[in-house]
């Protein structure tokens, strides 16, 4: 009797600990995004006081509300929609049928090819943009929704990680599959793509995030305001002597919310699509 | 089935037209995007190249023979390589605690995950700046904290040092949800019947992560971990916004990067950029075959 | 018979000036850039009133954060893709001047010449040819807190580099640890390196008669560097002596514009914008404006913001026509009235026009005996500034090189030897 009582209140102070710990560390984690938030509210006044208040002193709606009627501003938030939905939608699907080939096959040269693509993301951007760049304009990309798209339809983290996932599915699936005349696609759109529907979801809510967040590309390939992606309209936030911190908090609030409400809405697709799948020999 | 073939799963000619059907478009757009750009830096970094005059005269390894004796690239890199152990150890662990405390299924699992991942939505510049006020010394609030709890206040920006330190926590902090929601697709994938096997046996949870969860995990570790060098070898926005701004910010903190960087836009020197693009292309391919060396071995 | 060709000929006539007509309606349309974003609606304005008059043309804005215009400068002037009216401060024009840009035309460069105060042509003239049009300019100037010289005691600011040491000293507070709260004087030691090295410049070498780079005179348009000498010495002396023996400010205190703003610094040496930033960061503030002090020499820079055409803007008349309506009276008025940006056109009443900030008249009002010291427009400049910031702040860290007169000799020395080697490297070095 006095045993049982001891595992079960021992669990109890196990979960308590738990919370506070994940308590505490969500806090800390989630502070700066709060101060964001705060710092939106807060009229410029109030920034730039020696000493910082949590919250502010007066909802300052006054931002949110220029911002919302800036048709500037609207238009960056539609370019950055456009942009990142379609170079998501491409790079994802090119990432699962390309990880899919790169996991389930043989073929010569595949090992090197793999490297080939896994060696691209080893390069940061802005040592290859130059030449990309001089190819842009000859191509007449320059301030084009096919020249802000176009260097993200292929994403080699995006093969990479669907290829370490669609390993661990099972061979036994798909040569049933097989023995039952299915043809490759429907292979994969029927078995790979339903059971690595966690990986891919992931894979494009990650996708989403980079091209949404991305300004370096934009700013040298657009030259005119109306091509402008939001990251980059927030840029013009910062003056070079003035910032003004309020209208630039704002603008990165209101742009988080797409992001958020992506990761949100799918986030169930991640869980529920592993434990979907039945997976595991 | 397919007897003495190995893992060939189909017939080979239907096999080959779908390779080929993939991968001719997904190559050629990776040569296009990705290789010839590249290429074309690669080449760049054997020229005279200046973004102001062109691509001028072929001068051989001047470039690199001047990158390796220039004590600017000697601190990057070594900033460079501290700045990658450091993030990468702590937000990997960190990753995989909380990856592991939400898969307990507590209350609010969903609510701590939303939390934890947030960071990762934000979005770079606005990020920064928001780190920067609070870790100015007298207004930040973190200083504020620490002298409300009795502790003495940290001089978060004032030292290159410490100027690291603080972009590795920004960094840290911006991605251990990343890191969170990949090892959860893995911890996930295994399956129930494992742990249940282990609590009738008896074992302590500690005994069960080690011998059952950990080994299991190993292909997402080691693609995390990749993931995590290879993306903080590249570091440069943290380290511009705070460390290279206008006014205020933190002392300045050189990465591979951000030299790469100021040799291209500010001594117009493209050609020394590119030999250092391809000394970090080495460095960063070195790393990654290390560590999947390490992985193979384990086995 | 006559009436037949006399109808011919006024169809002829009529056809042509039809022609003609059609030419000159054809509508044009304009990108410019700037690297100022707070003064987006400024120009949107003044396009919009351009647009007003000359129906046939539009201007469109672009802004960018400074340092990414630079970057698409850099990207797009070589590959022809830029704006065709580019309205840059003159050291990002450096590079492309003399090779991408084009020249003022002749009735807007005689136009310019007889309104234009003549100091501030410098960075624009390559020998006869005037490659851009200054049309504004901001000065290095000193500020400080009129209720804190006050409460010091001290009649007004510091006229020279002795004084100006002594009140700061006078002014600095420090807490119970000793850390400062307030600088008696706010310096420049982070950041952006060039822009240190610029403060250094200003700061340190100008009132010593140094220099950053000197011309040969051997060899005209080679150079050496221009601190490696006393001045040198003295000026990277009054950083250490001012940080570590009478310890006017510290590392860990807030610097620049907003310390001032917020109290937290007495003086400041800065340009005119702090005043735009002051009115609504610290609108109640006490503050006054003064010339830079002299030591042996009362020097300092000036900044001019520039309107340039490159060479591949398709329509270049248009463009010009645009810079040239920018450039009048009334449009100049407005820009001194609305955002406190100096003019360089030396025909304006700016007594009545900055009434409401009066600090902005310390850059119109000279002191006789100021020299202003300008830039050498060498592309390889910007670099070298770069280079030279990052060295001295690492050197001002240095705790033990104050007072220790032989390892400042030396770290000069150093410091001059690097700066020879860049300029050998240009091909640009001679005695």
């Amino acid at each position: 009797m006095a045993v049982a009582i001891s595992n079960r209140s021992r669990r109890a102070m196990g979960a308590a600990l738990l919370q506070a710990f994940l308590v505490v560390s969500s806090v800390v984690i989630i502070f700066p995004f709060f101060w964001m938030i705060s710092t939106s509210l807060k009229s410029n006044l109030e920034i730039f006081r020696p000493s910082p208040t949590l919250f502010p002193e007066r909802l300052f709606t006054e931002n949110y509300a220029k911002l919302l009627a800036d048709s500037s501003f609207l238009r960056f938030y539609w370019n950055s929609i456009v942009v990142s939905v379609v170079g998501t939608a491409l790079s994802t699907f090119s990432s699962m049928i390309a990880g899919f080939v790169f996991a389930k096959f043989r073929f010569p040269a595949k090992n090197f090819l793999f490297f080939l693509v896994l060696a691209t993301l080893m390069v940061p951007f802005q040592c290859y943009m130059i030449p990309l760049y001089s190819m842009s304009v000859g191509l007449k990309l320059i301030d084009t929704y096919t020249g802000l798209i176009f260097p993200i339809v292929i994403s080699s983290f995006g093969i990479f990680f669907i290829r370490q996932n669609m390993q661990s599915i099972p061979d036994s699936l798909i040569e049933a599959a097989k023995i039952d005349g299915a043809s490759i696609w429907r292979i994969f759109f029927t078995i790979m793509m339903p059971l690595s529907m966690s990986s891919g979801v992931a894979l494009a809510i990650f996708q989403f995030m980079t091209a949404w967040g991305d300004f370096i590309w934009p700013l040298i390939v657009t030259n005119s305001q109306k091509m402008f992606v939001l990251e980059l309209g927030l840029t013009r936030f910062r003056g070079e002597f003035v910032d003004d911190y309020g209208l630039m908090m704002t603008g990165s609030t209101l742009g988080i919310v797409p992001v958020l409400i992506v990761f949100l809405f799918f986030r169930r697709y991640i869980i529920e699509g592993v434990t979907l799948s039945g997976m595991k020999a | 089935m397919n007897s003495g073939r190995g893992k060939r799963l189909f017939a080979d000619r239907e096999e080959a037209s779908f390779i080929l059907a993939v991968l001719v478009p997904t190559m050629a757009a990776f040569l296009v995007i990705r290789l010839a750009p590249i290429a074309e830096t690669f080449v760049g970094s054997f020229f005279n190249w200046s973004l102001v005059d062109g691509f001028g005269r072929f001068v051989g390894v001047r470039n690199y023979v001047r990158l390796f004796a220039d004590k600017t690239f000697y601190s990057s890199f070594v900033n460079t390589i501290n700045f990658t152990v450091f993030t990468t150890l702590f937000s990997v662990v960190l990753g995989l605690l909380f990856a592991c405390l939400l898969n307990r299924k507590p209350r609010f699992s969903t609510l701590y995950e939303t939390i934890i991942f947030v960071p990762v939505v934000l979005t770079f510049v606005p990020v920064c700046l928001v780190w920067m006020w609070l870790l100015d010394w007298e207004s930040g609030f973190v200083n504020v904290a620490l002298r409300a709890l009795g502790l003495p206040r940290v001089s978060w920006l004032a030292t290159p040092t410490m100027s690291m330190v603080s972009v590795i926590i920004v960094s840290v902090w911006k991605v251990i949800g990343y890191n969170m929601i990949i090892f959860s697709v893995g911890l996930k994938a295994i399956p129930r019947e494992y742990y249940e096997a282990s609590a009738i046996d008896g074992s302590s949870r500690w005994t069960v992560f080690r011998r059952v969860t950990l080994p299991l995990l190993k292909p997402i570790t080691l693609f995390v971990t990749v993931m995590a060098v290879i993306n903080n070898l590249k570091v440069f926005t943290q380290v511009y916004v705070m460390t290279m701004g206008k006014q205020g910010g933190g002392a300045q903190v050189d990465v591979l990067v951000s030299d790469i960087y100021t040799r291209s836009f500010v001594y117009y020197r493209m050609g020394s950029a590119s030999a250092e693009a391809m000394v970090l292309l080495v460095v960063v391919l070195a790393m990654t075959a290390l560590q999947f060396r390490l992985a193979r071995e384990d086995e | 018979m006559r009436r037949k060709s006399l109808a011919r000929a006024t169809t002829a006539i009529l056809l042509a000036v039809a022609c003609l007509a059609q030419v000159q309606a054809k509508p044009v349309k304009l990108t410019l850039w700037s690297g100022y974003p707070d003064l987006q609606g400024f120009y949107e304005s003044v396009a919009k009133e351009f647009t007003a008059q000359n129906p046939d043309i539009t201007v469109e804005v672009q802004t960018f954060a400074l340092a990414d215009l630079d970057k698409k400068l850099g990207m797009s002037i070589p590959s022809k893709t830029s704006a065709d009216i580019l309205e840059l401060i003159s050291l990002y024009s450096f590079p492309w001047a003399t090779k991408y840009f084009s020249e003022v035309p002749a009735n807007l460069k005689k136009g310019c010449l007889d309104v234009v105060n003549k100091t501030y042509l410098h960075d624009v003239m390559y020998g006869e040819k005037m490659m851009g049009l200054p049309f504004c300019f901001y000065s290095e100037v000193l500020y400080y807190n009129k209720d804190m010289l006050a409460e010091a005691g001290l009649k007004g600011p510091p006229d020279t580099i002795e004084q100006l040491v002594d009140y700061a000293t006078k002014m600095t507070k420090r807490d119970a640890d000793g850390n400062v709260v307030r600088s008696g004087i706010s310096l420049r030691f982070a950041g952006n390196p060039s822009g240190t090295c610029e403060k250094f410049w200003a700061f340190g070498l100008m009132p010593f008669g140094g220099d950053i780079l000197a011309e040969s005179a051997k060899k005209p348009g080679k150079f050496h560097n221009g601190f490696d000498n006393e001045a040198g010495r003295k000026a990277l002396g009054l950083y250490l002596d001012l940080i570590y023996k009478h310890k006017v400010t510290d590392f860990n205190i807030k610097q620049d514009s907003d310390a001032f703003a917020q109290g937290k610094a007495a003086m400041l040496e800065r340009e005119q914008w702090v005043v735009g930033t002051l009115k609504t960061a610290a609108p109640g503030l006490n503050y006054g404006a003064s010339a830079l002090p002299k030591g042996t020499a009362r020097n300092t820079f000036a900044i001019t913001r520039n309107m340039f055409v490159p060479k591949a803007a398709k329509d270049q008349a248009a463009a010009w026509k645009f810079v040239s309506f920018f450039y009048s009276k009334p449009i100049m008025e407005r820009m001194v009235r609305e955002t406190g940006w100096l003019s360089t056109r030396a025909d304006l009443d700016y007594k009545a026009l900055l009434k409401e900030s009066p600090q902005l008249l310390a850059g119109i009002d000279n002191p006789p005996d100021l020299k202003f010291i300008w830039q050498k427009r060498l592309t390889i400049e910007n670099g070298i500034m770069t280079k030279m910031g990052e060295e001295i702040t690492k050197l001002l860290r240095d705790q033990g090189l104050q007072g220790n007169e032989a390892k400042i000799r030396e770290e000069i020395h150093k410091l001059g030897a690097i700066v020879d080697d860049m300029l050998k490297d240009s091909d640009l070095y001679a005695e």
